[in-house]
This record gives C-alpha cells, sequence and structure tokens, in this order.
C-alpha cells in the first residue's frame, strides 16, 4: 500500500481547527485533491510551497509537495446554524486525469445548543420544605460542553448578589493569592510575567464578554504550555492556589463548597459557573428578569438569552441560591 | 525562514559551522538537531573531522554565541571529553579548544522552539456521553527548511496537555440525600442562632437515621478526593499509538471565579511524542476510561 499514514479528526467543536495529514512511499502523481465543505477553510498547509498549490470553493489542488511523501493540513471551522453535522472530505491523487488513491474522512462538527423549555409565569419557593414548584427548564440541546452565567439584568427587582460568607472567603482569599503568587514569583523567576497575569485574572472581576475571554484564552494558551514544560511550576502553583483556598476557608465552608461544585454541574453538559449567588426573597412576590450567557469549551460565545418576567413568590424572608429557580436539562 | 526561533538556531549553527571552517583544521560531516521538550534545549551535534596534516592544536572561540553547554565526545568511544572545553569566567561555556576528538556536540537553549517546529492539535470536548476519547495530532510546519539545514532531526517528549472532563461523573454518581446531607451541614455552619442551629442538627439526624450503616460523609469526600491523586487517576487513562502517557495533575478550572479547590473538573493529562525528519507526523488517542472511573466513585461513595 503506498498510503503509509492519514489522520482527520473524527470530531471536533465547530469553531475548533481541524489538522490532517497523508503520508505515502513509491506513489507517483501529478496532483492530490482535496474535497471539503466549504464552511471549512484551508487555514495552514505544510510541506507544499506558495506557488505548488491552488484553492477553489471546496477545492485544494497540490500540484507538488516540498519533501516527498508528506502532505500537512489544517482546517478551520465556523459555528454553523446546524448544532449538529456530519461532514465528508476526500483527498484524490490523480495521474492523468484519474484518481489513483482515494481517501475519505468523515467529521462530527458539534456544539453546545442552550435552549429555554419553559418559563413559568410564577415560581413559589417554600423556604421551610425547600420546595420549588414550577423551575425554569433549560436545555442543552447539543452535545458540546456549555458554560452558564446567570444574569440578573437592571429592570428585575431581585438582583443576583453573592452571599455573606462568600464574600468573607473572598476577601481572604485575594489576600492570600498576593502573598503566595509574590513569593511564587521569587521561586520562578521566569514565569513572573505569567504567575502576574494569573494573580490580576483570579482577583479581578470576570464576566463572559469578549475581550476577557479572549484574554482568558490567552492565559490558558500559556499556563498550558507552561504545565507541559516545567512541571515543577505546574506543581507549585496547584499546591499555593490549594493553600490559599484552604487557609481562606472556615473548615465548615468545605461542604459548603463540595456543593457549590455538585450545583455547578446540571445534566446534558451544562455547567454553571456562579451556583452560590444568590436572590434575597421575603413574603411578598417580586418579579426576576435573567439573562443567561453562555459559551462553549473554546471560548466561543454563544447568544445571549433574555428570559421573561417571572414573578417569585416565598412563604418567608431568606436568600435562595438563584442556580435553583431552573432546572438545568432533563 | 518565517520560523522566528528555528531561524534563529540556524544562524548560531551557521556561526558554529563557520567557525569551525575557519579554523581550517576540521572538515564538518554532518550536522543533526535534536530537541528534548522536557528541558526546552535544542541540542546541534556535528561530526567534524581533522583535516589531514592539519594541526589540531589552538583554540577556537564561540564567545559571541550564547551556547548553553558543550561537551565534546571522542570518537570511536563516544566518552565525554570536557577537559578540553575552557569556560570563559563568569559565564556558560563559550569556547573549546579542539584537539584529535572527532564528535562535537553543542546544546543550545532557545525558547518556545517545539510551537514553532510544530503544530499540535488535540481534541478538546467530546460529543460521546458513554466513552470519552480524545484525538491527538502534531506535525512539523516547516520540514523542507530543517532537512535542508540539518541531516538529521529530532524533536523528542513534545508534550501535549489535554482537559479530560471528570464533572459529569461525580455528578452523576452523587446521590441526592448526600447533597441534601451537605446542604444542611452548610446550612448548620452559616447559622448563628442557636435554636435554629439545633433544628438543622435534628433535621440531619434524621436523616442519618433512615440509612445507618451508610459511609460517614467526610469519609466519602476523603476517599473521592484521593481518586484525583495523579498515580490513581493515571489509571483511568490509556494514552495509544504514537503517543505515551506522561503525567497527570488537576486542571485549572479559570472558568470558575474561584477554581473549585475541593475536587476538578478537568484533570490535565499529559503526553508525549517524537517528530523526525522521517517520520514528521503523529496521530494518537487519549482514552479515559470512563466507566471504570465512575465505579470508582461509586466504591468511593459507598464502600466504607
Amino acid at each position: 500500500m503506498p498510503i503509509k499514514s492519514t489522520f482527520f479528526p473524527k470530531e471536533a467543536l465547530q469553531g475548533q481547527d481541524l489538522p490532517s495529514h497523508v503520508t505515502w512511499s513509491d506513489l507517483k502523481f501529478d496532483s492530490i485533491q482535496i474535497h471539503h465543505s466549504t464552511t471549512m477553510k484551508l487555514e495552514e498547509l505544510y510541506n507544499v510551497s506558495s506557488e505548488d498549490f491552488e484553492i477553489s470553493e471546496g477545492i485544494v489542488k497540490i500540484n507538488r509537495v516540498q519533501v516527498k511523501g508528506y502532505v500537512g493540513l489544517v482546517f478551520s471551522t465556523k459555528i454553523l446554524p446546524e448544532m449538529s453535522v456530519h461532514q465528508l472530505i476526500e483527498f484524490n491523487f490523480i495521474q492523468n486525469n484519474k484518481v489513483i488513491e482515494k481517501i475519505e474522512f468523515n467529521v462530527h462538527l458539534f456544539r453546545p445548543n442552550i435552549v429555554i423549555h419553559k418559563v413559568p409565569d410564577q415560581i413559589v419557593v417554600n423556604l421551610t420544605s425547600g420546595a420549588i414548584t414550577d423551575k425554569i427548564l433549560v436545555r442543552n440541546l447539543g452535545k458540546g460542553t456549555a458554560y452558564i452565567e446567570l444574569e440578573t439584568i437592571k429592570e428585575s427587582e431581585l438582583q443576583k448578589k453573592r452571599p455573606e460568607f462568600f464574600e468573607r472567603f473572598l476577601h481572604d482569599f485575594f489576600e492570600g493569592i498576593k502573598l503566595s503568587m509574590a513569593s511564587l514569583k521569587q521561586s520562578f523567576e521566569g514565569q513572573s510575567g505569567l504567575i502576574e497575569r494569573i494573580e490580576s485574572f483570579l482577583t479581578t472581576p470576570f464576566k463572559f464578554e469578549k475581550k476577557a475571554l479572549d484574554e482568558l484564552n490567552n492565559l490558558e494558551k500559556d499556563f498550558q504550555v507552561a504545565i507541559e514544560d516545567d512541571e515543577e511550576f505546574a506543581e507549585a502553583l496547584n499546591e499555593s492556589l490549594a493553600e490559599v483556598f484552604l487557609r481562606s476557608n472556615e473548615v465548615s465552608n468545605l461542604y459548603q463548597f463540595v456543593l457549590d461544585y455538585v450545583n455547578s454541574i446540571g445534566k446534558e453538559k451544562i455547567l454553571i459557573r456562579d451556583p452560590f449567588n444568590v436572590v434575597k426573597l421575603s413574603n411578598k412576590p417580586a418579579k426576576l428578569r435573567v439573562k443567561i450567557r453562555s459559551i462553549d469549551l473554546l471560548k466561543q460565545m454563544c447568544t445571549d438569552i433574555e428570559l421573561p418576567e417571572v414573578t417569585v413568590i416565598a412563604n418567608k424572608e431568606s436568600e435562595i441560591p438563584i442556580f435553583k429557580l431552573f432546572q438545568w436539562g432533563k | 525562514m518565517g520560523i522566528e526561533s528555528l531561524s534563529k538556531f540556524l544562524k548560531i549553527a551557521k556561526k558554529i559551522d563557520s567557525l569551525i571552517e575557519k579554523s581550517k583544521k576540521f572538515n564538518i560531516e554532518s550536522k543533526d538537531l535534536r530537541l528534548k521538550s522536557g528541558d526546552g534545549l535544542l541540542e546541534y551535534s556535528l561530526i567534524a573531522i581533522p583535516q589531514t596534516a592539519s594541526n589540531t592544536k589552538g583554540k577556537i572561540s564561540f564567545s559571541d554565541i550564547d551556547l548553553h553547554r558543550i561537551s565534546i565526545m571522542s570518537y570511536p568511544g563516544f566518552s565525554e571529553n570536557q577537559e578540553s572545553i575552557s569556560r570563559i569566567e563568569g559565564d556558560l561555556t563559550k569556547s573549546f579548544s579542539l584537539d584529535v576528538e572527532k564528535l562535537r556536540t553543542i546544546k543550545c537553549k532557545i525558547d518556545s522552539i517545539v510551537k514553532d517546529l510544530v503544530r499540535r492539535d488535540h481534541q478538546i470536548d467530546s460529543a460521546d456521553d458513554e466513552e470519552n476519547t480524545y484525538w491527538l495530532h502534531a506535525q512539523i510546519r516547516k520540514l523542507k527548511d530543517l532537512k535542508d539545514a540539518l541531516r538529521k532531526v529530532d524533536l523528542l517528549d513534545i508534550p501535549f496537555a489535554v482537559n479530560v472532563a471528570v464533572h459529569q461523573d461525580i455528578k452523576t454518581k452523587f446521590p441526592t440525600r448526600r447533597r441534601r446531607e451537605l446542604e444542611l451541614i452548610a446550612k448548620w455552619a452559616h447559622e448563628h442562632d442557636r435554636n435554629k442551629k439545633q433544628l438543622i442538627s435534628m433535621e440531619h439526624l434524621k436523616l442519618k437515621r433512615k440509612r445507618p450503616k451508610e459511609k460517614e460523609i467526610t469519609n466519602v469526600l476523603r476517599d473521592l478526593q484521593n481518586l484525583f491523586i495523579p498515580f490513581r487517576f493515571k489509571s483511568y487513562i490509556e494514552v495509544l499509538k504514537d503517543f505515551n502517557y506522561y503525567d497527570c495533575q488537576r486542571g485549572a478550572d479559570f472558568y470558575d471565579k474561584i477554581p473549585f479547590r475541593t475536587f476538578p473538573k478537568w484533570m490535565a493529562v499529559i503526553s508525549r511524542t517524537d517528530l523526525t525528519i522521517e517520520k514528521p507526523v503523529s496521530k494518537g488517542e487519549l482514552v479515559y476510561k470512563k466507566g471504570l472511573f465512575q465505579e470508582s466513585i461509586e466504591k468511593a461513595l459507598t464502600k466504607k
């Protein structure tokens, strides 16, 4: 067999780059023609000089490779109207206008798809028994993971806030972060720039907005390189964060954080960013107006969803985590 | 050349070649490039054979070149010959004398070389809920440039960190009654009113009486934590084909304002692969044994 190795991803998030290659030996051909969906775009081509390939709608034609036996490509993809599609990619080796080798790939491109299934006119909260009737049903109909951020808009009578214990914890946590990052910088001088960015990120408010997400993306990429190249640094960073977390906490809060961990994970691959945020209810009905922001694991923003007004009725005055007014997935 | 670091490296290599050639004492027979990603070092080896009838005494100075280390291997025997290297004071090795050795290895440190030489991609999210596999792919960007410049290129231990999602597994297995228990403990801790505290304690006791033989929640949390210790978590990971498992650690979760230090949502699994001019691509798979991990969670939740 002249074809030695082939690769195209079987599945990927919409928006992710798709790498590909074919290697061969003892194969004479006039050109390689690659047929792909027009929703993909050739991003990079390896081992082919700029004058030796042509691009037309959905086709890449390679007339010659530089070093025999290898061609590498990277296609970019984008978010599609369909939440899940299968696309075919064909590599044809052509000689004398005949296909002498044909390789086919099929890639599943998916994304999360957050939809609001049910918004009741009113939600009744029994703060004594914990019963909440008619929750807002949010579903992820797509295959991709969705990170959700809940915002109460300014017209909402009920406004989300952090609970008191969490404010206290954050104060100590931020102080601890500053100290531990300073000492980490001394031990890992080469990583001081990255440490400063991590410190700034952890101690500054952050919302799912394009600029902040781009910065987060860059920070994560650099963090990834750092943990790949320097395991000692990765371990030290992990340990310092864990230490600060434990020091900033009363032991009893640890149970709260385990609870928050469990609460932050919904069904259907929904992750809730801040499950500890609460709204303050009283025995007077109050209007709730919520906006749902979501991102996928490539930190691409999905369309914001603004929910219709809901009246929340409680039997007494108390705080309740806002996520509890929702059912996440079915 | 288009690749900044490679270009920088090749300039250094050219300078080294030219200094050796200018000495008119040696003929350069071959040049090899080897990258060890683990320590970020690019190793440049060249074989220089003494010119016949030439005097090999004297020094060749590398004082203008920023080298990490120079080592000389004598041939045959391939033993390291450090005594023929002289150092310039207060700096790394910058000059050495060439005697009768035939094989010389020069190591140069250049940052971020992997990023520039190799395109690395891996799966970010997995569509399958039952079994999780993550594809891994690496390829050399400028094969011809490397091939033209060097006889041999070994890019070794190229690292890949993949975030393996574990959140759904804990959530799926964590029973509602255990969640209720955590809620009661947390509520108790935040309550300042003694009477209300007592009521919560009673409710907790009532909940525990329903299942008197159930494992203590503190032990459940401890045993769950243990699953994320790297040497235990690695048993749920298999790295296939051109890649090898190297290490794993708790993944950073920057999405959450406070990275939840209780349990991770992701485990960062690091695998490695090698590329050469002869094999410019690597493909592989990281398999997360989800079913097995879920069984272990089940055990951590129930087994005393």
